[in-house]
């Protein structure tokens, strides 16, 4: 493309378009009315879509570095201090989380369409290679993304995917030690994780992204489905033909990153906590497959999956244009890297959902075992050295530095929605004896569907009799009389009502849903020991009104009569 | 089609650059209330004792070293500052001991009863007001109040 220079009244067909306001140096003006290849159109707007969605992940990073600290201490805090504080932090941090599964997908796309456009051919080879090692600096960018919020998914993720080079033979001890800083994922893994995050991976990105853009300048577009070799017909200029499509799709990109922002948002869940021992890892769905792989090699065959299988798929995507010694572009003539190409595509996907299954059955495993039936342990009275006053002082202070208000305070369904209790009215619900017990060994109270994990389980706090005491007066404490009328002593009821209200929870069915002694189904709560656990007012508002209590819940309003209810009240109360 | 095709890439050209500006300003104004949040935050005006106001007589100025919690988002820490206690017109005053000049901390010259920046040699009197030197403006004074006893100024 030859221009005069200091052609000003450039009015020819092709040039006509840039006016003077977008006088561009020559460089970008030759790169604006370059005229691409006959064919060349939608199938080639991935490029450019990737291009702009990095871009996004630059600005959103750097917005969330300003107020990221990276510190075991502070990384969880401050994410969460982004979410719920910071002007439009929610929406930026899940631009970010969703723009780089975005960049994952449309890199893909990218690479099947230069697959299947043969376009790595001599003198391309370099740019495919190029290409094929930005894919792996994205999949970095989202190993090491995914340990920064420093929560459950983030800790128990990057353990196991940090134990995959840790199970080499030989070397592998060593660089697990490298990797993480120390023996266990901790405080040195997350700087390092940082670090790599935001200056190597970047760096690496910055090289890599000139060499690629830089050899597809200067090779310029593969003429479509033609001879190696052979020039292609020149026809459209890229601006504004090809870059009307390119905006188009990365438009569509973007509204689709926008909305799954606003609508899902990027998780948060509770702080990483390395006592936990039901949390199933689950990595980020692009490395699911990879996951996958290591349950299908076990033992002395693991190395398969963790080194073999990766590797040779690495050297295989890399070195393709150097094995690939058809001239020809068309699909026809290319029948066996078709197929290929189709047979690597489809395992690679396949084994994502596998994975994907796998993570979903492990977790409906653990729910199951986490609902173990409860005995109640009643232990004698502590010695009361305490005032009342002091013991609830003290609840509510560890109330305070435990965080119990991320899980349970009135901002919780911001971050998880449904599962943990509001307990700003734990005093009117529950019994101050049974809240003392229940925390000093937390037990699932709420069944979940077969093979739905339940977002939070309370976690053991491993809190001493004395802290639980403190917290129990405390919550006692939070009451809402309006709501839920107290009832002065607590009358557990005339036999007469307890057997009235033993004949109505079977009339009504109740244990099509609710589990008494082992009988009944695991919809509801179990109600076996539910006379030591719930207040009597509660029980009375939410039989009245249960929509009213837990708004969402599967629990039917039966209109029941007062006397009904009383009874039913009763005959609940009498279980202990 | 020769006329056409002009007015047609025109369109075109324009539709590619309006969209793309569109988008640019529309993904600028979460960045740019992002960028902003800080001067939204609400100052925390607390009151924090320095000490006991009985023992404040008139005199020289007393370097008083006082804690606060500083409130920074989400973690709270435990900082120490430094204010100067003195006397103007018979009225307590507590002075800031940054320097209006470059932001230098002064100290307290019993010798020549002047505040002196050991930074670029900006001088006030005991009162805070400038007599020498670069600094634009006095010491800044906080806001006083005694509460049961103890003298409190305010942090802003």
């Amino acid at each position: 493309m030859s221009h005069e220079p200091n052609s000003t009244t450039d009015t020819a067909v092709g040039k006509a378009s840039i006016r003077p306001w977008l006088r561009l140096p020559h460089t970008i003006r030759d790169l604006f009315d370059e005229r691409l290849p006959k064919g060349v159109g939608w199938p080639h707007v991935f490029g450019s879509t990737l291009l702009a969605l990095i871009a996004l992940q630059i600005v959103t990073g750097v917005l969330l570095s300003l107020n990221y600290a990276a510190s075991t201490t502070t990384a969880w805090e401050s994410v969460r201090y982004i979410q719920d504080r910071v002007v439009f932090g929610a929406l930026i941090r899940g631009v970010h989380h969703w723009a780089a599964s975005a960049s994952i997908v449309v890199a893909a796309l990218h690479l099947g369409r230069v697959f299947l456009f043969a376009a790595y051919r001599s003198p391309r080879r370099w740019t495919w290679v190029a290409g094929v090692l930005l894919l792996f600096v994205l999949l970095g960018f989202g190993l090491t993304g995914y340990l920064l919020p420093w929560d459950l998914k983030a800790y128990f993720g990057t353990k196991v995917a940090t134990e995959i080079p840790g199970s080499l033979p030989v070397v592998g001890p060593y660089l697990l030690q490298i990797i993480r800083g120390s023996a266990d994922v901790g405080p040195f893994t997350l700087t390092r994780f940082y670090s790599a995050h935001v200056i190597l991976l970047p760096a690496a990105l910055a090289i890599l992204l000139i060499v690629h853009l830089y050899l597809v300048r200067r090779h310029g577009i593969t003429p479509p489905w033609t001879r190696t070799g052979a020039a292609g017909q020149p026809a459209y200029s890229f601006f504004p033909y090809q870059a009307m499509k390119d905006t188009v799709a990365i438009l569509v990109a973007l509204v689709i990153v926008c909305v799954m922002a606003v609508w899902i948002g990027a998780p948060l869940e509770a702080k990483a906590d390395p006592t936990n021992s039901t949390y199933v890892p689950r990595p980020d769905w692009y490395f699911l497959g990879l996951q996958h792989l290591l349950r299908i090699f076990q033992g002395k065959w693991q190395i398969l999956g963790t080194a073999v299988i990766p590797g040779l798929s690495a050297v295989l995507l890399l070195t393709w244009p150097w094995l690939d010694r058809n001239n020809e572009r068309r699909l026809r003539s290319r029948p066996v890297a078709l197929m290929l190409g189709v047979v690597c595509a489809i395992t690679v996907l396949g084994m994502t959902f596998a994975g994907f299954a796998a993570v979903q059955e492990e977790e409906g495993r653990m729910a199951d075992l986490q609902t173990v039936p409860f005995s109640p342990t009643k232990e004698s009275a502590e010695v009361v050295s305490e005032s009342s006053d002091d013991l609830v002082r003290n609840g509510e202070r560890l109330y305070v530095t435990m965080r119990c208000d991320a899980c349970h305070g009135p901002e919780r369904n911001e971050i998880i929605p449904g599962l943990p209790p509001d307990l700003s009215y734990a005093g009117s619900k529950l019994q101050e004896d049974w809240m003392r017990d229940y925390l000093v060994a937390p037990h699932p109270i709420r069944y979940q569907a077969d093979g739905v994990r339940p977002l939070l389980r309370m976690p053991d706090f491993r809190l001493s009799n004395g802290e639980a005491r403190a917290l129990a007066s405390y919550l006692a404490t939070q009451t809402d009389v309006d709501r839920f009328v107290p009832v002065p002593t607590e009358p557990k009821g005339t036999p007469e009502q307890i057997a009235e209200g033993k004949r109505l929870f079977a009339n009504y069915q109740c244990l099509g849903c609710h589990v008494v002694e082992s009988e009944g189904n695991r919809i509801g709560p179990d109600l076996t020991h539910v006379g030591t656990r719930l207040k009597t007012a509660y029980l009375d508002a939410f039989l009245r009104e249960p929509e009213a209590v837990i708004p969402g819940t599967s629990m039917k309003n039966f209109e029941l009569w007062d006397e009904e209810r009383a009874a039913l009240v009763a005959f609940l109360q009498s279980q202990e | 089609m020769i006329k056409s095709e002009p007015s047609r890439r025109t369109f075109l050209a324009r539709v590619v650059v309006a969209l793309n500006a569109l988008v640019a300003m529309v993904m600028a104004t979460p960045a740019v209330g992002y960028l902003l949040s800080p001067l939204l935050k609400r100052r925390s005006n607390q009151w924090v004792a320095i000490g006991k106001a009985s023992k404040f007589v008139a005199g020289i100025p007393q370097r008083m070293t006082f804690e606060y919690d500083d409130e920074a988002g989400y973690s709270v820490e435990r900082t120490r500052r430094v204010a100067f206690v003195g006397h103007s017109e018979n009225e307590l005053i507590v002075l800031s001991p940054v320097c209006t000049h470059m932001g230098c901390n002064v100290a307290f010259n019993g010798t020549t009863s002047l505040f002196e920046c050991p930074c670029h040699g900006g001088k006030y009197d005991m009162s805070g007001r400038v007599v020498d030197g670069p600094p634009p403006e006095p010491l800044r004074r906080f806001q006083t109040r005694v509460r049961d006893g103890n003298l409190e100024i305010q942090i802003t």
